[in-house]
């Protein structure tokens, strides 16, 4: 593809631009650099994928390019090109298909490489629409069967994504959306994953408003012990835990693990974490010392740290209940996390403090603001803690080697916290108050909670 | 009656205990000419067909279901006359009729047992399952683990051991012996050449002994259900069988047969785990109990359907549902006390949902929607209480509630003499509740399920069409289509008693306008993005998605 060519259909650097910097993804700020245009389908509507550099960083994007918008694709549009309209090709789809079309014969178009594993199709092509809610990555459902997820911002090398779907897949794991394909390409002379290809989970619903709606009504009721509650979660909650262990138990299967030797590293790094968000929030200064402490037990256990491939970013958010089983999503690691971080092995008790902190927000999400605290606060607790047994009994079911009480999972579970405090602190002040919160009740045995 | 193929699929059925429902001649037992005096209530009701539990003459010692002669009528319900009578009066209204038919036993007091243990040489000799020792089927659980110690119990006249999958007094009859299944088929065509419209066939699984097997679901049980079919076929077309199979959808399945010829055993058969799964979601507000168990439902012929229901006579025990699965029902069940007791005491729908209008009709409506024939429990359609003092399955067998005069209406007898006392407490007594107030008042249950029955027979997809489950974003609400041909229904359900949002996807519906089916208000055109609904607490709507845009909002 020719630069002349390229500029027939990639919007003007200053469409393209207003466009990038309104968009939440988009972290950009200095020129952005227009690095490779592939055309994927020729014509009117024509289908164009361009990867973008922009301060170091890669995005890529699915342009769409008419002759004429029609409406229903106005809200899509990006700009205009050689006299004709640019808009995100995502929502229109006469263009979705194609790229379902190309996973189904193995293309090769240009540097792209669709690797798929396709069932054959019975019936037409089901119609490709984005999935509700765009956020770091773009998804397109086509007809309850696939999902297509494109990485909005690429980092060289393939991505724990696919990496960890292929090895969960390879042992037939039941709480994955099994993968069926991949976008490939090369990026800095590295294979590079641009999008992956999964069943779609039909019929499911993620964990959050599950565990908040029987909060809401443990709440609400006359029920003193939670799992009086109509709205009991916890067979839930000891289902997911059963499946995350199950998860766990396949990675270390089929991707191995390691023994950190002393734990003083993966210790110390807790310790910095903690340096740096005493250093912007002066209400974790009261649980500096009680911190440390906590994070130095992990010392006192002799034995090796067991260490493996996670989820690392699990939270009742990334948990999709199916009607028959949970089913863990989005394996891509922490979000803005270094492709180094993102492939780090890490103790399988950083998934398990992930959800127990998950548990929490859903615990205490009503609190925040709320008139009544002094009264919803230890119903609160109670939830919680019946909820944490549940999904702590769970897990231990599959794999009799957490300790619920151990220091490990509290080092960890308090590490997660403290990085919450920092984040709330910076965005939404108000919930500070949910990790801080947590971050009392271990320290000192109450959930202070200084709304 | 005229002859409709698959009638029975968009049929709604009324369950009816002929001694509770009305009493003709005021000896204070509900009779079959009582209940033919009240078909015109069950017309206007919308009923299409009434099921009785067993009225044959019998001991009475299992609720009529050990039966001592198949071919005569219960004497205090009346005579073989009074059931047709009662017949031609349900079908001169278009309603059809069936009733229990026990193949598996027979009351010890029925002449073929007595025969049977007198004269083991006899012509009865071989009609029961006899065994020097209590040995044989050692696999079969024992299903009445309360009462009963052993499958077999020594009977001292005949010296031997019969056998026995339910109460020591029911010895099972031995369809090994071709007599036996000879005999059988010969009660199901008497009945049916009166004119009955069909069978509930009751504890299907257990008809044949195999050593080794846990003797049920057995292949021999299920030859024999095809010879049933071919009779109601070849001779009696139109009438059908209905297997009461308490079993896991998957096995039950079965009981419809073949389904490369459609099905060719039973018409129908019970869905038993479903009707829980409703009152744990509610109670939950989760639809992960229903969507699972639907998930867990095989297809079924064409010409098969399931029957549903919330309430029965018959209250499932999880000792019933005895399959691997069933441990969901107990993590769930076993831990929540409230729950345990809904499926171990009988209550009444309305004490269940400690009369909540709303909860009330949101059952109902699920009930009327989903995939399967209901079955209405009579008294549930004004939502009559229970009495839980009287003995066991009794507190739910009261008299219905006709009018507030003596005896509820029921009978003119001596109040003493009644066969169980009328419900009086402050709440469901029937000075205040009964059919001649619910009538008159437009907001009662007895009309709001009148016209919520009337519109469900407006729409065939709810009985023949296609059932699809919509993935809804939110966890509390149950959404599902209904499709047949053109009619499209889409029925969602808020099980939380919160108001809640709820987004669809609706896309493949994109351009049509749902016409919500109450009261025919026409809702926004759905478009390319999530259909977005918001309902009350335990809400629900019925919509048909019509592609017919009038009305001047078409861009």
């Amino acid at each position: 593809m020719t630069t002349s060519e390229a500029v027939e259909v990639v919007p003007a650097p200053e469409q393209l631009d207003r466009w990038l910097h309104a968009q939440t993804w988009f972290r950009g700020r200095g020129p952005v650099e227009c690095e490779r245009v592939t055309v994927l389908r020729e014509g009117d509507p024509a289908l164009v994928h361009v990867l973008l550099a922009c301060d170091g960083r890669r995005y890529q994007l699915l342009l769409g390019v008419r002759d004429e918008l029609p409406e229903r694709l106005v809200h899509a549009r990006i700009g205009s090109a050689g006299g004709r309209q640019v808009y995100e090709a995502v929502y229109d789809p006469e263009l979705t298909a194609v790229l379902l079309d190309h996973f189904e014969k193995s293309s090769e178009v240009a540097d792209l490489r669709f690797r798929g594993a396709l069932p054959p199709r019975y019936t037409d092509a089901p119609v490709g629409r984005p999935f509700p809610g765009l956020q770091r990555n773009f998804s397109i459902v086509y007809g309850q069967r696939h999902v297509l997820k494109f990485f909005r911002e690429l980092v060289p090398g393939d991505n724990p994504e696919l990496v960890l779907h292929t090895a969960l897949h390879s042992v037939e794991d039941p709480h994955i959306a099994p993968p069926l394909g991949a976008l490939e390409s090369e990026l800095d002379g590295e294979r590079t994953t641009f999008a992956v290809l999964h069943e779609f989970v039909p019929l499911g619903s993620l964990g959050w408003p599950m565990a908040t709606a029987s909060v809401r009504d443990y709440l609400a009721g006359p029920a003193e012990d939670p799992q009086n509650a109509g709205g009991d979660f916890a067979a839930e909650a000891h289902r997911l835990g059963r499946a995350v262990a199950r998860v766990h138990a396949d990675l270390r299967e089929t991707l191995g693990t390691q023994a950190s030797g002393p734990a003083d590293e993966f210790v110390a790094a807790l310790h910095r974490r903690l340096d740096a968000a005493l250093l912007e929030v002066e209400a974790l200064e009261p649980f500096e010392q009680g911190l440390r402490a906590r994070y130095d037990a992990v010392l006192a256990d002799p034995r090796p740290l067991r260490l493996q491939r996670v989820h690392g970013d699990l939270h009742l958010g990334q948990v999709l209940r199916s009607p028959l089983t949970w089913v863990l999503v989005d394996f891509e690691g922490e979000p803005h996390g270094t492709p180094a971080d993102r492939a780090r092995t890490r103790p399988a008790e950083h998934d398990v403090a992930t959800v127990l902190r998950s548990l929490h927000y859903a615990a205490a999400q009503l609190l925040v603001g709320a008139e009544d605290v002094a009264t919803l606060l230890p119903r609160a607790a109670r939830w919680l803690a019946h909820n944490r047994k549940a999904f702590c009994d769970g897990y231990a079911e599959v794999s009799p080697d957490l300790l619920p009480d151990g220091a490990l999972l509290c080092a960890v579970e308090l590490d997660r916290a403290v990085v919450e405090v920092r984040h709330e602190q910076r965005y939404r002040p108000e919930w500070t108050v949910i990790p801080l919160s947590a971050i009392a009740e271990v320290l000192t045995g109450e959930p202070v909670w200084t709304a | 009656m005229e002859h409709e193929a698959n009638w029975f699929k968009g049929a709604v059925f009324y369950e009816v205990l002929v001694r509770a429902f009305s009493d003709s001649n005021g000896d204070g037992t509900g009779d079959l000419r009582g209940l033919a005096s009240k078909l015109d209530y069950l017309e206007w009701l919308g009923v299409d067909c009434l099921w009785l539990p067993p009225f044959y003459a019998s001991p009475l010692r299992d609720g009529g279901y050990d039966i001592s002669d198949f071919r005569a009528v219960l004497p205090e319900f009346g005579t073989v006359d009074d059931f047709v009578h009662l017949l031609e009066e349900a079908h001169r209204r278009g309603i059809r009729v069936i009733t229990d038919l026990v193949l598996n036993h027979t009351s010890d007091a029925h002449p073929w047992f007595q025969e049977s243990r007198q004269n083991p040489d006899g012509p009865y000799g071989d009609y029961y399952v006899w065994s020097d020792d209590d040995s044989a089927y050692s696999d079969a659980r024992i299903i009445f683990v309360d009462t009963e110690s052993s499958n077999w119990t020594y009977d001292p006249v005949r010296g031997q051991f019969f056998w026995h999958r339910f109460f020591s007094h029911q010895p099972d009859l031995n369809y090994d012996n071709p007599a036996v299944q000879d005999a059988m088929l010969d009660v199901l065509r008497f009945w049916l050449e009166i004119g009955i419209d069909g069978f509930r066939l009751d504890a299907v699984p257990y008809l044949f002994e195999r050593e080794g097997t846990n003797c049920e679901n057995l292949p021999e049980t299920h030859d024999f259900l095809r010879k049933c079919r071919k009779v109601v076929d070849d001779e009696f077309p139109g009438r059908v069988l209905l297997a009461e199979a308490n079993q896991w959808p998957s096995d039950v399945v079965e009981y419809f047969g073949d389904q490369g010829v459609g099905g060719d055993e039973c018409h129908m058969a019970f869905h038993f785990p479903l009707m829980p799964r409703i009152f744990m979601a509610v109670r939950r507000e989760s639809r992960f109990p229903i969507s699972e168990i639907l998930a867990q439902t095989p297809a079924i012929p064409e010409n098969a359907q399931w029957g549903i229901f919330l309430r029965n006579h018959d209250e499932l025990t999880l000792e019933m549902v005895s399959d691997e699965e069933r441990d969901y029902m107990y993590s769930e069940y076993a831990k929540d006390p409230r729950m345990k007791a809904n499926i171990g005491i009988r209550r009444r729908l309305a004490p269940l949902l400690e009369n909540d209008r709303n909860q009330h009709e949101l059952f109902t409506a699920l009930l009327l929607s989903l995939p399967g024939s209901p079955v209405l429990y009579y008294g549930d359609e004004i939502g009559m209480g229970d009495n839980i003092w009287l003995q066991d399955r009794d507190a739910v067998r009261t008299p219905m509630q006709w009018t507030p005069d003596r005896n509820a209406g029921f009978s003119d007898c001596d109040p003493g003499r009644i066969y169980l006392p009328v419900i009086m407490d402050p709440v469901y007594g029937y000075q205040g509740l009964n059919v001649e107030a619910q009538t008159r008042s437009q907001s009662s249950l007895l009309n709001w399920t009148r016209h919520m029955i009337e519109v469900r027979k407006q729409h065939r997809a709810f009985g023949h069409g296609d059932f699809t489950e919509l993935g809804a974003s939110n966890p509390t609400v149950l959404a599902y289509r209904r499709t047949l041909g053109a009619d499209v229904v889409l029925c969602v359900n808020n099980l939380s008693r919160f108001p809640q949002p709820v987004e669809l996807d609706l896309a493949e519906h994109a351009g049509t306008v749902p016409v919500e089916l109450t009261g025919g208000v026409r809702f926004p055109a759905v478009g390319e993005l999530p259909y977005q609904l918001t309902l009350p607490g335990h809400g629900f709507y019925w919509f048909q998605l019509t592609s017919d845009v009038e009305g001047g909002d078409k861009k």
